[in-house]
């Protein structure tokens, strides 16, 4: 007895029953170990409940396999953890409290950035899509008359600076205008597109009048779609588009003729 | 078996999945954690490259400016004045803005913003001296008020508008306090002329203007 004693460590046993503390089975140790623990979550109680009892239960099966009975194993194993309420200080230093707090508070911004990331991450991927599209397939966001009205496709890309415009095609409108499509977006992916950007179109045989008959847009934060109806001179090609963007301009020839389906 | 954690790195996972969904909220320009991004969307919207802040400065005047920050930046080819606001579930927003170009080799440069709510105004004049000369600047405009427009009036600018900024250069920002800043008409078609100590005429520039209204 006396070998297992010094071998498993254990010296407080029989010391701390004849002191008089109440010799305790597993339960009760590990219920005055949890008793005198403060701050400490329901799932951390648990954790320390299977730690404790996974000590004794090993420690109680050693005794067990060398002679003893359950009862008095698990007394001594209990007993062998030390005074229950000096195991619960020790391991109150494991349960800082401020680590608590800190997790929690954590807890609750990680929670609302979720939150919040679901609609706002949600808002940048449409914005990306709309940039893709802007790029790959200008022509999607339009309805089935609109696009019945295009002609010629064109691929005419102005720089200018952060953002790119493109005209991407000549239409003919039902008044039998000229209609001009274009697009803007940022050259970099999910940032937004520039709003001063302006477009006017000239040819030397046409008034100002005939070069701005109005149009339309369709805009959100990533593309702008716009498009512009113009009556061009009988017989011209192309008209010029004079684009301009703070104190900048470029100028690009939009050819203004399609084939006609026999 | 489920792994235990121990409380510190509960919380420094969490911290780190918090860190990781700012960067991509950031990366993605989904939410504004900095008034600089937001300063950053509104340059964007003004095709202007990247910026350098000049000036930042707080105005209560208003109440939808009690949350924001006023910004005068500079890019390579404009100067920008706008207002950052910020809210608790969108972060920093880009709520309004002037920028004028300055790369068109006048030697001055100059803008005006202004934001009205309700009987509240702000106004700010803003601009950048190119022209070393300048010791004075004069603001002139035709009344648009009673005698239909034949009125002209002028105004001389307070000579603590200017400073210089870090880079050297010499700028304005002047708040428009002195006028009758409801009556925002008269902005329209104003022209600043700039003056040496002689007052020799220097370079005259129209005022960009941009207003901005928000309801009460």
């Amino acid at each position: 007895m006396e070998t297992i004693r010094s071998g498993s460590g254990c010296s407080a046993g029989r010391e701390l029953c004849l002191k008089g503390v109440k010799c305790m089975n597993r339960g009760e140790y590990t219920a005055a170990v949890l008793k005198g623990l403060r701050h400490v979550t329901a799932s951390e109680k648990e954790q320390i409940r299977k730690e404790l009892d996974g000590h004794m239960e090993d420690h109680a099966l050693e005794l067990m396999e060398r002679g003893w009975e359950r009862e008095e194993a698990e007394e001594k194993a209990a007993a062998c953890m030390g005074d229950p309420m000096e195991v619960s200080k020790e391991l109150q230093k494991c349960y800082s409290y401020g680590w608590l707090i800190v997790g929690r508070v954590l807890g609750v911004v990680l929670v609302l950035l979720v939150l919040l990331s679901v609609t706002e991450l949600g808002s940048a991927g449409y914005g990306l899509v709309m940039q893709w599209q802007a790029q790959h397939n200008p022509t999607k966001h339009m309805g089935e008359e609109q696009r019945a009205q295009i002609r010629r496709e064109l691929d005419i890309t102005v720089d200018c600076g952060n953002s790119v415009l493109q005209f991407y095609a000549v239409g003919e409108s039902e008044e039998g205008e000229t209609t001009v499509h274009y697009l803007i977006y940022n050259k970099t992916p999910f940032r937004f597109v520039a709003k001063n950007i302006g477009i006017r179109y000239e040819h030397p045989e046409a008034d100002e009048h005939e070069m701005d008959r109005g149009g339309g847009y369709f805009s959100d934060a990533w593309v702008h779609y716009g498009n512009d109806d113009l009556v061009p001179p009988k017989g011209a090609e192309s008209v010029t588009a004079v684009v301009t963007w703070g104190s900048r301009e470029t100028r690009v020839e939009i050819p203004v003729t399609w084939e006609v389906a026999a | 078996m489920r792994k235990y954690r121990s409380r510190k790195e509960k919380a420094f996972r969490r911290a780190a999945v918090i860190a990781l969904l700012i960067a991509a909220l950031c990366a993605t320009n989904a939410m504004n954690f900095l008034p600089r991004q937001a300063v950053r969307d509104a340059a964007d919207s003004q095709n202007m490259g990247e910026f350098t802040v000049i000036r930042s400065f707080y105005d209560g005047k208003l109440r939808c400016y009690r949350m924001a920050r006023q910004y005068m930046v500079e890019s390579a080819d404009a100067l920008l004045l706008c207002a950052v606001g910020f809210d608790p579930l969108m972060g920093w927003y880009d709520r309004d803005w002037c920028a004028v170009s300055t790369d068109d080799g006048n030697g001055i440069h100059m803008g005006y913003r202004g934001h009205q709510q309700g009987e509240a105004y702000s106004g700010y004049f803003f601009g950048r001296l190119d022209d070393e000369n300048i010791a004075q600047m004069k603001l002139r405009w035709k009344d648009a008020g009673d005698d239909n427009g034949e009125r002209w009036c002028e105004k001389t600018l307070d000579e603590d508008a200017f400073f210089r900024g870090e880079n050297g250069k010499r700028y304005l920002l002047w708040e428009a306090d002195s006028f009758d800043a409801t009556n925002t008409r008269w902005f329209h078609g104003m022209t600043a002329y700039a003056y040496d100590e002689a007052g020799k005429l220097l370079a005259e520039e129209e005022v960009r203007w941009h207003d901005w209204g928000t309801k009460e």
